[in-house]
């Protein structure tokens, strides 16, 4: 473990708070593109160098899914630069930071009698990744978002249990799952729009 | 084997109709074989009361130790008498049919009729709960399917499913009471009940009856009003009056208020289908009302704990009433025959029905003894009287049916008298003649008074003869608004209304946009449940 | 050559071949339907010693395979639930072509039939949790065809489902050293809350079960009941599988009482909620409640000697499944009718008798009305948990006349003189005789448990633990 991993699991929680703020496809892309990046090095400090690429290769390789499924069906629009804030958004941060702040309250018991062997930091961030993951889902309806957050959640469960056993079958698996995931994302938003195939499922 | 003689011998007779008429239509022949093969089953009804018991063993669900379940039918003193009954319905419909125009249908209905009476020998020969459910089912779903068949053609609301409601709410409770009993005697059959198991089994045959709580179903309609449809209507009703002459002793002795709650609903039951049956229009709309008030006594003498007394009540209800309902047309000359069937409902000594008056007074001659033998006199009365209604004179039917019509009823009264001699051991002796009597002195006085009154049937004018009649008017339509449990059935559908509008609020609330959310909370609900709940030893 | 290919291995192969040729709706489905059928009969008669004998030929096969560094295991203890699965698959797949499914169906029930076989047999089997996510994402294009929104339901289902997952992976996790019963600690029963949660996510136990409601309103009726014939089936004996490996999970204090009361919660509330509704495509889901309740009491009831009647109950219940699943596509694609609400189905008796009718058996025959297949397995519960208990009885009784309720209101609705005249809609002839024979095959097994029921208690032979064989 090295000192920075406060930082890149700080990262990574900041960018999963932001994409359950934000309500702009573009910078939702983005953001979960680099919540991986910040994931792969946190990861690396605690785990063998093929582990954290798989985790980031296949990261990207979901992220760029859905960004391809979006700019192909013309979904992207410019990002809005600068971004504003509506109250809704206040809230919905508001109530990331407040489970943040709890579950940074709960970890190091939670460490000591169920994850002993996890680092503190890891704890943090993964079970951080899987509530944010969760709240998003419970605020939002839409494909696009249920999609980045279920995969948030995925990265968080991946982490934390990356932290406790390593198997190849079960990375294999949440490699499978998340691609899968991110299949089904791609599928969910362009069938609406896709009119090939109208009148014949 | 007899027993098992007995069913092929109906079933055959059935499908030898059904085929005859299907390569080559002939009513007559029909007939004939439907009279050949239902004679033939009532001789070996007769002959069967000298093998009394007799048990035959149906499929056995293997391996034994793990389904627990050896269904068999049962012939003995308590199913017997029903058996004759049931048979003897059977041919009598047959014959009395020869009255009605032949139709098309005549020989499906008489096939039908046969079926039907075979499938309910089945149910009053069950032997264990097994049996008895797995009958009762076919029976319902028989008489559902039937009744959805009668109604493509006509309108006839709600009834016929209330009606298959109730009888599957005395499926559930034949299923309740067989729980109840393998606390106690595990894999239990029918010729030995456990007590445990007794009040749910009153509550099935309550149900079935309509009887426990008080329900009429659905009135008559004219499809339903003679031949097969009245079997139909009568027959179900023996399998749970079987079932209650089965039940053991102590019920009156159920914990709490229970019995006499039971008691004073089967004699408002009683009283209200006695009163009614009395005051209707004729003997078809009055039907339902006959079975519930006869089937009120059944269910009376088993919470005096005298279940075998039911049996003569039963047996009344089908045997008399069936000789009543037949009786149509309502022939002038004939009349006498119908009132010959009254030694079958009066019960003066040395008449089957002696032995249910033990059941009315099982407990003595109380309060609710003497409301019962007050609704027995209504029941007598209206009788008396759908029989003094019959006014048509013997024109325009065949020349067969002269005989055959009467053959018929007088094949019931016959069976009357058969049961009353040789029903079951005990069947003719003095008993207690005194509550018939009163019963009696009650129905005199009832005709005395009608004659000093000038009333005369069909009572048409009973407006301009009777003292204050709107009162007695209002005050009866009031008492049979309370006793027919129309307001609870209003009540319980207004509950039903709210908890449904309750239900679709609750529903978009955790199927809207923050569901998820939602079954978070109740996730965590559940983690806490189970972590306080749980206790460490 | 080993067993794991066969059955896993072969039908994803065809699985994806067949995913090429997604119009050709008439060869997928024989395709499909054929292969099913071929595996599910080689799954009941595969010889124990694994070996069959063709003429002089030989041919052995292996019970596992090996696949990054863990295992596929499926040895003949397995096969009776293999052969139950693809029977399954090939019930949906031969008539799948009659309705307006997902040009996918065909290709994809069989990746998912692999999948669920896959989930039964992935040594260590916590990691199956990972497998069965993955079937949901398989399913996706199944229940929401391209052509139409992706509805509310469906996502439900996509969180739903994935909420499971680390309920599932993290318990098996924390006690992964404490195979056998030890001193009851807080961290088994942190443990065993965590089994029960996933399993209440994937088995959608009340309060959790409104994705299924929602579904059922959004998704063809033909996939719906499909899916979740499967996923009940398999999760059930998953569930065995965490009882029979965890001495600690059995011998909890209690387990067996919370089991039962669980399970009778479940069948009442499952009843009741079905009493009140007014949509024949919302009730698979409380029908769905009740019977995950009957297959817990169940369990609870295994001291007692029930679990042979869990086993015993999955086929009359994917019975009733596919029957309710049948005559709503019907209605659905052959009659076209869009609704299936209570004031759209007002008289319609007199348009559509058989389909009626249909509704009414399959709505009593899962309910284990006497003479139906359902009623054997069902009469045993009831008499099981009464002998124990007249609570449990009493909550039964609730669950049981809940759902005799609908059956009344159903009946109601469609025998009710509508408003405007009732046109009759025809079926095919071969609907009919669908229809007749599914019936008889139903008071078949109702008639005749020993013939029909009795070999699936095989299924329970894998669980020495449970069962406390030798």
């Amino acid at each position: 473990m090295s000192s920075f991993d406060g930082l890149f699991g700080g990262l990574a929680l900041a960018f999963a708070l932001i994409n359950l703020v934000r309500r702009d496809w573009a910078s939702t892309v983005i953001v979960l593109a680099l919540q991986y990046l910040a994931l792969f090095l946190l990861i690396f400090s605690f785990a063998e160098t093929s582990f954290a690429l798989i985790r980031i290769l296949v990261g990207w390789m979901s992220t760029l899914v859905i960004y391809l499924t979006l700019a192909s069906s013309g979904m992207l629009k410019k990002l809005e630069w600068p971004p504003r804030f509506s109250a809704s958004q206040g809230m919905r941060l508001m109530m990331g930071l407040l489970v943040i702040a709890v579950i940074w309250a709960l970890a190091p018991n939670l460490g000591r009698e169920v994850f002993p062997f996890t680092p503190q930091m890891v704890l943090v961030t993964s079970l951080g990744l899987m509530v944010l993951g969760i709240l998003q889902v419970g605020m939002r309806e839409e494909p696009i978002y249920v999609t980045v957050a279920l995969l948030t959640f995925f990265s968080g469960l991946g982490l934390l249990y990356g932290s406790i056993e390593r198997s190849t079958v079960l990375e294999g698996l949440f490699a499978a799952l998340d691609l899968s995931l991110a299949l089904t994302g791609a599928y969910l938003i362009v069938k609406v729009s896709d009119v090939e195939d109208e009148g014949e499922p | 084997m007899l027993l098992a003689a007995l069913f092929a011998l109906l079933f055959l007779t059935a499908a030898a109709i059904v085929i005859t008429q299907a390569s080559k239509p002939n009513t007559a022949r029909a007939w004939l074989i439907a009279i050949i093969g239902t004679g033939s089953a009532l001789v070996l009804v007769l002959v069967l009361r000298l093998y009394l018991p007799s048990q035959f063993n149906l499929i056995v669900w293997q391996p034994q130790a793990l389904w627990q379940a050896n269904p068999f039918l049962t012939l003995d003193y308590h199913s017997w008498p029903y058996a004759l009954a049931i048979i003897t319905v059977c041919l009598a419909v047959i014959l009395t049919d020869t009255t009605r125009a032949y139709t098309r249908t005549s020989s499906v209905n008489w096939a039908g009729s046969i079926t039907l009476s075979a499938v309910n020998l089945i149910a009053i020969m069950a032997g264990d709960p097994l049996t008895l459910a797995m009958s009762w089912a076919l029976v319902d779903a028989i008489k559902l399917i039937y009744l959805l068949a009668l109604q493509r053609g006509s309108e006839i609301e709600g009834g016929p499913i209330q009606a298959f409601g109730l009888r599957l709410a005395s499926l559930t409770a034949l299923i309740a009471a067989t729980s109840a009993g393998w606390q106690s005697a595990p894999g239990f059959t029918l010729l030995a009940i456990p007590p445990k198991a007794a009040i749910y089994l009153l509550l099935a045959a309550g149900l079935r009856m309509g009887v426990l709580p008080l329900n009429l179903s659905y009135l008559e309609t004219p499809e339903m009003r003679r031949g097969s449809s009245m079997l139909l209507r009568l027959l179900p009703v023996a399998s749970a009056l079987v079932l209650i002459s089965r039940l053991p002793a102590g019920l009156a002795e159920l914990p709490g208020i229970l019995p006499d709650l039971l008691r004073v609903l089967t004699v408002l039951a009683a009283i209200y289908s006695a009163l009614m049956w009395a005051t209707r229009i004729n003997a078809y709309e009055a039907r339902p009302f006959w079975i519930v008030a006869l089937a009120s006594f059944a269910v009376f003498s088993a919470l005096n704990d005298q279940a075998a007394a039911a049996r003569a009540w039963g047996l009344a209800l089908i045997l008399s009433g069936a000789l009543l309902f037949l009786f149509d047309p309502p022939v002038r000359r004939i009349r006498f025959l119908p009132l010959i069937g009254l030694i079958g409902l009066v019960g003066l000594p040395y008449t089957p029905l002696v032995s249910g008056w033990e059941g009315v007074l099982g407990q003595g001659l109380n309060f609710s003894a003497l409301w019962m033998i007050l609704a027995h006199a209504l029941l007598v009365l209206g009788y008396l009287r759908y029989v003094f209604e019959a006014n048509t004179p013997i024109t325009g039917i065949e020349k067969h049916a002269r005989i055959s019509f009467p053959l018929g009823l007088v094949l019931i009264i016959e069976t009357l008298l058969v049961i009353g001699l040789v029903g079951w051991p005990g069947s003719f002796n003095f008993g207690t003649p005194f509550p018939a009597l009163v019963s009696l002195g009650v129905v005199f006085l009832g005709v005395f008074a009608t004659l000093r009154l000038g009333l005369t049937v069909p009572f048409t004018d009973l407006q301009r003869r009777l003292p204050a009649y709107r009162l007695a008017r209002t005050l009866f339509d009031q008492a049979t608004y309370i006793l027919s449990l129309r307001w609870l059935r209003q009540f319980l559908a207004w509950l039903f209304s709210v908890l449904s509008g309750m239900g679709r609020v609750l529903t978009r609330i955790v199927e809207g946009p923050g569901g998820i959310l939602w079954s978070l909370v109740f996730i965590m609900l559940l983690v806490t449940v189970f972590l306080t709940q749980v206790r460490l030893p | 050559m080993s067993t794991p290919l066969i059955w896993i291995g072969i039908p994803i192969a065809f699985g994806l071949l067949l995913l090429a040729i997604p119009k050709r709706r008439r060869i997928s489905a024989s395709v499909a339907s054929l292969l099913s059928l071929l595996l599910a009969i080689l799954a009941f008669i595969f010889p124990a010693e694994h070996v069959l004998i063709l003429g002089d030929q030989r041919y052995e096969f292996a019970t596992s395979l090996a696949w990054l560094g863990r295992s596929l295991t499926i040895a003949k203890a397995n096969l009776t639930l293999v052969g139950l699965l693809f029977s399954l698959n090939f019930m949906w797949n031969a008539f799948s072509n009659r309705f307006k499914t997902s040009m996918y169906f065909n290709s994809l029930s069989l990746v998912i039939t692999a999948l669920w076989v896959a989930v039964m047999a992935l040594d260590p089997f916590l990691y199956s949790a990972v497998l069965v996510q993955l079937i949901v994402m398989v399913s996706v294009p199944l229940l929401s065809p391209r052509g139409q929104a992706a509805g509310p339901g469906l996502l439900r289902y996509l969180v739903m489902q994935s909420l499971a997952v680390p309920f599932i992976l993290l318990s098996g996790w924390m006690l992964s050293g404490i195979a056998t019963a030890p001193s009851v600690n807080p961290l088994i029963i942190r443990a065993a809350m965590m089994i029960m949660v996933g399993f209440a996510l994937w088995l959608a136990v009340f309060p959790l079960h409104t994705w299924v409601t929602m579904l059922g309103q959004e998704s063809h009726p033909w996939v719906l009941s499909f899916l979740m014939t499967m996923r009940q089936t398999t999760v059930l004996v998953y569930l065995l599988g965490f009882f029979d490996r965890y001495a600690w999970l059995r011998t909890m204090p209690n387990i067996d009482t919370m089991l039962q009361i669980l399970g009778v919660v479940l069948v009442a509330l499952g009843g009741l909620l079905c009493a009140f509704q007014s949509d024949l495509r919302r009730v698979f889901a409380y029908i769905f409640v009740a019977e995950t309740g009957y297959a817990i009491l169940a369990l609870g009831l295994r001291s007692q000697g029930a679990l042979p009647f869990l086993a015993m109950s999955f086929v009359p219940r994917a019975l009733f499944y596919w029957l309710w699943g049948y005559t709503l596509s019907v209605h659905r694609d052959q009659l076209n009718q869009a609704s299936a609400l209570f004031t759209d189905l007002q008289g319609f008796f007199r348009s559509q008798a058989p389909l009626s009718m249909a509704w009414v058996f399959t709505l009593l025959g899962v309910s284990g009305l006497p003479l139906m297949a359902y009623f054997p397995p069902k009469r045993s519960l009831w008499l099981l948990s009464g002998s124990l208990d007249l609570g449990l009885t009493l909550g039964l009784v609730i669950g049981v006349g809940g759902s005799l309720l609908f059956v009344m209101r159903l009946l109601r609705t469609l025998t009710k003189n509508s408003a405007t005249e009732q046109t009759p809609l025809r079926v095919p002839v071969m609907v009919l005789v669908t229809l007749a024979l599914a019936g008889l095959l139903a008071l078949a097994i109702g008639f005749l448990p020993q013939v029909f029921l009795n070999p699936m208690q095989a299924i329970l032979s894998p669980f020495t633990q449970l069962m406390g064989l030798p």
